[in-house]
């Protein structure tokens, strides 16, 4: 068995979420826990770990943010093209065990898309879970992703979505969107940590100003659960790129609970 | 049972090895790195090498997969060659045995297992191993060979491992002699000038002021990571070839460079020297042992022999120690 031979795959969709992100609908079937990844190859380019952001077992979806040599190539690719996956890897958020919860998911940025992950899991499971907040910050308007999905997001769930800055003519109606950090207008909520628990994915900064918010209003490491970024090589637990003080991101993570963390945020 | 072969006949084992198969050892002149012998008369015993043997198990450029007409092919990997490694001392021994762990993790490595499984070990015990920065005495210490050769006035004693070295000595019968020597502790032992007092060093993990004073002369040059027999940490990368397919190859990498632990957008998490610093040595002494109850580290010194700014992080790490005992 060599786990890192890829299998083929066809793209069935591809469309763009804004200037520099797009998601993919891929002909990929298997069994997956929500925030776990694959890694996607181009032969040439290379290969980077993607979150997956659906949950079905009929087909996957990846939201890509262009910012790499491979998601730069990804990008310029259509439906009916074919990519290289392996996978899926690491540990996704523990949703059986967090059963009875309500559950406060927050995201910025790209790091929606594995939360988009969570969110179709609760639609499949909605009974197991209480109150769902969905926060949601971007940089700007143009930035703002999961259109598609946003509208039944804001019918079904409490959503509140910010952009860190607005101009002139930005429509914020549509979503009723707020202008500033997230963390910011977070802070002006009622956030009652009692029976719940935090799911976090974005930038390294904002991560680490919100965690700070979330202890303020009284939340406990072992309430947060968060999604971490490296590039990780291999995925099988041996190229040694993704560890963080000695856990392999690609295998205890990519989530992690926040105290298996939070003194080792550089290492 | 121990076997005993003269000098003469020795010389006359491994020139018939050399006959058959591939040899590499250190070799006489060129003291850097073990190299195919042509004869017997270039194995140079005496030379602690500055590149390990772990080429010959995480090769560099290892092709792991091609791109060809729209198609994966995998490597033929029963082509690689069945070779010896002569001359190993116990830290590069111990250091392979670090490999099998690490590369047979979660998922098992099937480039690294195939050519471990067609290397044969020899052995070489030296009780001046090296120099005043060997501290292998004081690190865990694992090995699996074939067979072990221990230096006598006239000749050597020869322990055997595996099944494998068995079948070497009766195929080689008339060279070896079948001796009642009992090897005692002392026969084994390694004289180390250099001691690490404890490799749990979780304690002194916040200790800034004294990693800080530690890393100053650091030039991160990855020399470390390079001459390390344990450090195995890779990446891939992807090299287009004239006829249009495109090879996946596999290259180790330094955890002392600041690309080790970057992401797109470039945001690199060991930014800081110093945590690049604490990584290496934490996965060598802390991380590794966490996991598997082993510290990777075997304790040979490369890394503070060869480094150009001599960072003698024993000595550091046993004063933070005992400050952090006060």
């Amino acid at each position: 068995m060599n786990d890192y031979i890829p299998q083929k795959v066809k793209i069935l969709e591809f469309y763009r979420e804004s200037p520099d992100n797009f998601s993919i609908v891929i002909d990929f079937k298997t069994d997956h826990e929500p925030g776990q990844f694959i890694q996607v190859s181009l032969p040439g380019i290379g290969e980077a770990p993607i979150s997956i952001c659906s949950y079905s077992k009929d087909h996957m979806k990846l939201n890509v943010r262009e910012i790499g040599s491979v998601t730069n190539s990804l990008g310029k690719l259509k439906e009916g093209d074919e990519i290289w996956v392996r996978g899926p890897y690491g540990k996704g958020y523990p949703m059986q065990e967090l059963k009875g919860n309500n559950l406060l998911i927050i995201g910025g940025g790209c790091g929606v898309a594995p939360l988009k992950g969570i969110i179709d899991y609760v639609d499949q499971n909605r009974e197991d879970y209480q109150n769902i907040d969905l926060f949601f910050g971007y940089r700007s308007v143009h930035d703002v992703l999961f259109r598609r999905e946003t509208p039944e997001w804001k019918n079904k769930y409490n959503l509140m979505m910010s952009v860190d800055k607005a101009e002139e003519g930005d429509d914020l109606a549509c979503f009723e969107m707020k202008t500033g950090y997230l963390m910011e207008r977070m802070k002006e909520l009622d956030i009652n940590s009692e029976n719940t628990v935090a799911f976090l994915c974005g930038p390294p900064i904002m991560i680490n100003k919100i965690i700070g918010l979330l202890k303020e209003k009284g939340f406990k490491s072992e309430q947060i659960f968060l999604s971490a970024e490296r590039l990780m090589q291999c995925a099988l637990g041996m190229c040694g790129h993704c560890m963080i003080h000695g856990k392999y991101t690609c295998l205890d993570g990519p989530v992690f609970r926040w105290d298996e963390l939070e003194n080792f945020k550089n290492d | 049972m121990v076997y005993a072969i003269s000098f003469e006949n020795y010389n006359k084992f491994l020139d018939s090895l050399i006959q058959k198969t591939d040899v590499f050892a250190p070799v006489k002149g060129k003291v850097s790195s073990f190299e195919k012998l042509k004869s017997a008369e270039e194995f140079n015993a005496d030379v602690l090498t500055e590149y390990t043997a772990k080429n010959n198990f995480l090769k560099q450029g290892e092709l792991i997969l091609t791109h060809k007409e729209g198609e994966v092919v995998e490597p033929d990997l029963s082509k690689i060659k069945e070779k010896i490694l002569l001359g190993l001392r116990m830290c590069d021994l111990a250091s392979i045995k670090k490999h099998d762990i690490a590369m047979n993790n979660k998922y098992a490595d099937p480039y690294y297992n195939e050519r471990r499984k067609k290397v044969t070990l020899f052995g070489y015990h030296q009780k001046q191993c090296g120099d005043e920065y060997c501290f292998c005495q004081s690190v865990d210490l694992e090995v699996e060979y074939d067979l072990f050769f221990y230096k006598r006035a006239d000749h050597y004693l020869v322990e055997v491992g595996s099944d494998k070295g068995k079948t070497i000595i009766k195929d080689n019968q008339d060279l070896f002699e079948e001796s009642d020597y009992k090897m005692t502790k002392e026969d084994k032992e390694i004289d180390n000038q250099l001691k690490l007092d404890s490799h749990d060093i979780d304690d002194i993990y916040t200790n800034n002021r004294g990693w800080s004073a530690l890393v100053k002369d650091c030039l991160a040059c990855g020399q470390c990571n390079a001459l390390c027999p344990t450090c195995f940490c890779f990446e891939f990368r992807d090299v287009p070839k004239q006829d249009g397919s495109v090879e996946k190859k596999r290259f180790l990498s330094e955890c002392q460079l600041e690309c080790f632990s970057r992401v797109a957008g470039d945001h690199i998490f060991r930014k800081a020297q110093i945590d690049r610093f604490k990584h290496r040595i934490y996965h060598q002494l802390q991380y590794f042992k966490d996991k598997f109850g082993k510290t990777l580290c075997t304790g040979c010194g490369r890394c503070i022999r060869h480094c150009p700014t001599k960072i003698d992080f024993v000595t550091k790490i046993n004063e933070m120690k005992k400050e952090a005992k006060k």
